[in-house]
């Protein structure tokens, strides 16, 4: 039953991002340079729709890439007590990524 | 082979998100957020801008396509969505590259 939740979540992470992602390129990257400067991405911070858009592509970012190195590692690992270890490690980083990027998102608003 | 491609650029755009964050994490200080935007006109960071594109691109339209299969399209169409996604791909990297040459990053 876990598995085939992570299985769904993992593809709609993935849906999300390429909608996120597809915006994020187009906004960033080809609308001129001056969307890239400091001042005009924490303008866009203190709009409640970029902070919400953040944070709903930070969170499907680091699960689909983390989950996706969980898979990797089923597919590699058979000892018990490795997949153990792998699974903590995992789940500690994308735990610290993502309060890494909340804590962003939270400095950004002072 | 396009599991294989699937993985590899899987396993690098996940290492990229320690780079993005790290970059983010000077929001507070204008003047390095600055410099380290300005890298940007170095013309290898360039060059990995475009690779960094292409791993996105691959990454998403081969995710799509297996987002399709899943959904249940017959696998009938697995080839042929294989090389239309990477005819796509090819055209935005294309286009994508002389935004990024251009200086519009």
């Amino acid at each position: 039953m876990i598995g085939v939740i992570l299985w769904l979540l993992q593809r709609v992470s993935g849906v999300i991002l390429v909608v996120g992602l597809f915006i994020h390129f187009y906004l960033m990257h080809f609308s001129g340079p001056e969307q890239l400067t400091h001042t005009s991405v924490t303008n866009r911070l203190s709009n409640p729709f970029w902070i919400g858009f953040n944070g709903i592509f930070l969170l499907s970012a680091i699960y689909h890439g983390f989950n996706g190195l969980w898979g990797i590692v089923l597919e590699y690992v058979s000892s018990k007590r490795l997949l153990k270890i792998c699974q903590g490690l995992l789940f500690t980083t994308a735990s610290l990524l993502i309060v890494t990027g909340i804590y962003i998102l939270v400095i950004s608003q002072t | 082979m396009a599991w294989l491609i699937h993985r590899i650029t899987g396993v690098a755009l996940t290492l990229y998100i320690f780079l993005h964050l790290y970059v983010l994490s000077h929001i507070k200080d204008p003047f390095q957020f600055e410099s380290l935007m300005n890298l940007f006109k170095n013309p290898f960071v360039k060059i990995g801008e475009i690779g960094l594109i292409g791993l996105v691109i691959a990454h998403s339209l081969n995710g799509l396509r297996l987002t399709f299969i899943d959904a249940g399209l017959s696998t009938r169409f697995q080839k042929p969505m294989f090389w239309t996604a990477f005819a796509t791909g090819a055209l935005i990297l294309m286009g994508a590259k002389w935004s990024f040459i251009g200086g519009i990053h």
